[in-house]
């Protein structure tokens, strides 16, 4: 067990690879009621393309594969995963994001029990055809769901913008065609290829003993038996050059426009370092042009192109990388062009010193106010574990900071031919009013 | 657990809970008040404005400058609804200053800041400034407009506005566009004035404070702003009720009623409004929290089994427990055709409640879930605050231990015996737009 202390943020990390690869984290939250259990495989929706370990074939994979296996995890010969928690009255979850899955829980009592039963489901696929075909009802609902919110459809229409067919842009949850494709065969071939234990980190965060749990956790691993995994063959295809068109629009019933524009990345950096320097960088910078504080944000408001509910942010990973900005906006045309032109003329003048001091102290603090969630933390403790980076570690990544790396970064960023917008307009009947 | 600390500073009552669990210094003021068609609005629009700037910091620009400057302590202001009152909540969440280098006087300057927020604002002439109360004016309405956009919550909202349609309860909590226009900077400071006169506000502060040292710059910080208070109660007693809290009588049972709403959406949302013979400040009320419990509060419930398990007819159907009204809101994403169905199994759950079908694995893990849920309730800050508050409007004094207590000793003949006081008053349906 490796122990990592982090004197700042009076923070303890303990650390160990179990010998089939596991990696598990706990995290001691002292005077804290609850403890969270997270169980997360590399393995999202961009995945579509891999190597099948036993057979060694190439295959391609429905959309929404990946979030199909989360929910059928759940069913077991002898029924639902939920009334095995629910017996020490655990919480349990799970939730699927780009790039992995993660099978969850939170519990005042009983935690070695939990964390057996977490490890045991997850580690016990059973899928049948019958239940399979079940499944695809209710997924079905969850998708349809999504298509009437706004704040999704926006977004997805503008990733499908920035990527046209790369993965990057398919839906977490597939579409309904997609999934009436799945047949149990392929979520077992996909249950092989990525829910090896060398794929996976268990973070635990609580008022806990390590030793203690990673006790449990090596008891439990210890009994089954993982025969060793060569690293896992994933293709994509490159990421496009440029974005697949310049706006995407659709319509909802809703009462006003929404609308969401960016700037994707070119490339992306291979080394998870430099990568989280620049999302660092871009964060910061975009929070000093564009956030709540800024001059820009009070002018958009009071030219009524948005409203508060504006906000901005960044996302990079090893794959794709891009800026979003956006929100609700009357005259959605007239909000992007007025920012675009902004960014634009920041990218030449750069980020002042006093905002790049300010800005700095307000992630600081919102950095320190995810310390205050055991959810939160694990959460993002495991999407940057998985990205290649330390969550605990970005705050010195962020004190270090230089406003010229910054001022460069943005520059670079803010690059006209990766621009792209989307807009949902209300349908005609809901608005009241023509549009345009 | 620490103690809260009391002072009692008159129209201003504060509340600290010293603690070195969190990173953060966890504040919330709130100010309450009885829901009323007449004042709804304006009362809702008030914490946006005030957002727009105090006296020192004239413009959002630069208050908003001011927070960020301390490590982004984050300031939020906003309206809400509990029970048939209305509150005006105003938070404020600062980083532990021992954390940050060259920060010491933190926690005292967001509090300076934050007081000013509440109880200085940028006055012109005895008034607002107009221009801001204009442009919060055309903002509210656009955020009242934009409630449609969430289809699970509009659908929510409107089905409590069925129900409860001459009922307090049922007005928005936002308020309505109509009433906008009327509003100018001088009623609104009107409005502003009597709230602060009317009601108490009360000010939770929960974090790692030293508790001598947060005591004085608590009373240092708001004492300026004390006022006379002429509401209801003596403003001496923390637990005063505001005027509207007694529960309101119970209305006569009506027939179910069903409402359809039809817009241009892919899915159905099915909302029923239920009435109970008990409330938060009853005996029984523990019985209810279970049989809301056994009926949609967890996975491993009637709801989530039957509909979604059982017959893959939605991804969600749970039901969510009003306790201060004793209403109970099922809600369930559906297939428009598949309304009917969906309705009967639910009515069949609600029928097996009340016939006593329950299992004993049913009982005892919805007391673990709700047992589970209070003490995590824990690791939250202002959950004390909440029980505080309730306790101000219904006069019941309950603590997170005795919940606990409580609903563990709840036997499968109280819940029955409940559940025959739960009546359907509302059946709201959003559909399609059809042929």
């Amino acid at each position: 067990m490796q122990e990592t202390r982090y004197e700042r943020l009076q923070e303890t990390v303990f650390h160990e690879q179990l010998e089939n690869g596991l990696q598990v984290y706990i995290m001691p939250k002292p005077e804290y009621r609850q403890t969270y259990a997270s169980f997360t495989t590399r393995y999202g929706s961009i995945d579509s393309e891999f190597v099948e370990p036993d057979r060694q074939t190439r295959i391609h994979v429905p959309d929404g594969i990946a979030h199909f296996l989360e929910h059928k995890m759940f069913e077991e010969e002898h029924g639902d995963v939920f009334m095995e928690f629910a017996k020490t009255g655990a919480q349990a979850n799970a939730f699927t994001t780009f790039d992995s899955t993660t099978y969850l829980f939170s519990c005042t009592t009983a935690l070695d029990d939990n964390l057996g039963i977490l490890l045991d489901f997850v580690q016990h696929p059973y899928f049948t055809e019958e239940n399979v075909e079940k499944e695809k009802g209710i997924i079905g609902q969850e998708i349809k769901m999504y298509e009437d919110n706004p704040s999704w459809r926006v977004y997805f229409q503008l990733l499908q913008t920035f990527y046209g067919t790369h993965p990057a842009a398919i839906d977490i949850a597939g579409t309904v065609d997609s999934i009436t494709a799945i047949t149990k065969e392929d979520l077992y071939n996909c249950y092989r290829t990525f829910y090896h234990p060398s794929n996976m980190i268990l973070v635990v965060v609580g008022d806990v003993d390590a030793e203690s749990i990673l006790q449990v956790v090596r008891a439990n691993q210890g009994g089954k038996s993982y025969k060793p995994q060569a690293a896992i063959q994933r293709f994509y295809p490159p990421l496009p050059e440029y974005p697949s068109k310049a706006l995407a629009e659709s319509r909802l019933a809703i009462a006003q426009p929404r609308v969401l524009f960016g700037f994707k990345e070119r490339h992306v950096d291979s080394d998870p370092e430099r990568r989280q320097l620049r999302e660092a960088a871009m964060e910061l910078g975009l929070d000093a042009l564009l956030g709540r504080s800024s001059d820009l944000y009070q002018a958009l408001i009071d030219e009524g192109l948005t409203d508060q509910g504006f906000s901005t942010e960044y996302e990079l990973t090893r794959l794709y990388g891009h800026s979003v900005f956006g929100g609700n906006s009357k005259k959605p045309r007239e909000l992007i062009e007025r920012v675009k032109a902004a960014l634009q003329e920041f990218a030449q003048s750069g980020v002042l010193e006093p905002d790049f001091e300010r800005s700095k102290r307000k992630a600081m603090g919102r950095f320190l106010s995810l310390l205050d969630s055991p959810q939160g933390i694990a959460n993002v403790f495991t999407a940057q574990k998985l990205r290649g980076m330390d969550i605990l570690a970005s705050l010195d990544a962020l004190t270090q900071l230089r406003l010229d790396d910054l001022n460069a970064i943005l520059r670079n960023h803010i690059d006209d031919t990766q621009f792209a917008a989307s807009i949902v307009w209300p349908e005609e009947s809901t608005a009241g009013a023509p549009i345009d | 657990m620490t103690d809260w600390i009391y002072d009692d500073l008159g129209s201003v009552q504060v509340h600290l809970l010293p603690t070195q669990k969190y990173r953060m210094v966890s504040v919330l003021a709130q100010l309450e008040r009885p829901l009323e068609r007449d004042r709804v609005t304006a009362t809702a629009l008030l914490p946006q404005v005030l957002l727009r700037g105090t006296e020192r910091y004239d413009t959002q620009g630069k208050l908003m400058r001011a927070f960020d400057d301390l490590y982004g302590a984050r300031i939020g202001a906003r309206v809400n609804k509990h029970g048939d009152l209305q509150t005006v909540e105003f938070t404020v969440q600062v980083p532990h200053e021992a954390l940050i280098e060259g920060a010491s006087h933190l926690f005292g300057e967001a509090i300076r800041l934050f007081a000013q927020v509440i109880m200085a604002p940028k006055i012109e002439r005895g008034a607002f400034r107009e221009a801001y109360v204009e442009g919060e004016k055309a903002l509210h309405q656009q955020r009242i407009e934009n409630l449609v956009n969430d289809k699970i919550s509009y659908a929510a909202e409107r089905c409590v506005q069925a129900m409860c349609d001459s009922e307090p309860f049922g007005l928005s909590r936002l308020g309505y566009v109509e009433d906008i226009a009327e509003i100018d900077a001088v009623s609104l400071h009107h409005t502003y004035q009597r709230l602060l006169e009317e009601s108490v506000l009360h000010v939770y502060v929960v974090g790692p404070v030293d508790p001598t040292n947060a005591a004085t710059i608590l009373r240092q910080e708001l004492a300026a702003h004390v006022r006379p208070y002429n509401g209801r109660g003596s403003a001496a007693a923390p637990g005063a009720a505001p005027e509207g809290a007694s529960p309101s009588a119970p209305r006569p049972i009506r027939e179910e009623r069903l409402i359809v709403e039809r817009l241009d959406v892919n899915q159905g949302k099915m909302n029923l409004g239920l009435r109970a013979g008990s409330s938060y400040a009853d005996d029984d009320y523990p019985a209810l929290i279970v049989y809301n419990g056994i009926l949609g509060g967890f996975p491993h419930s009637k709801l989530f089994a039957n509909v979604r398990e059982k017959a893959s007819l939605a991804y969600y159907a749970s039901s969510r427990l009003e306790g201060l009204k004793g209403f109970i809101f099922i809600q369930s994403g559906i297939q428009i055709s598949d309304f009917e169905r969906a309705r009967g199994i639910i009515g069949e759950q609600l029928e097996a409640l009340a016939a006593g079908n329950i299992s004993d694995d049913e009982l005892v893990y919805t007391q673990e879930g709700l047992v589970n849920q209070y003490l995590q309730s824990d690791d939250q800050p202002f959950t004390g605050a909440v029980m505080q508050m309730y306790k101000r409007f219904t006069g019941r004094d309950r603590s997170v231990q005795q919940l606990i207590d409580d609903v563990r000793r709840v036997t499968k003949e109280d819940v029955v015996r409940m559940a025959q006081t739960v009546k359907v008053d509302t059946v709201y349906f959003l559909r399609d737009k059809g042929v």
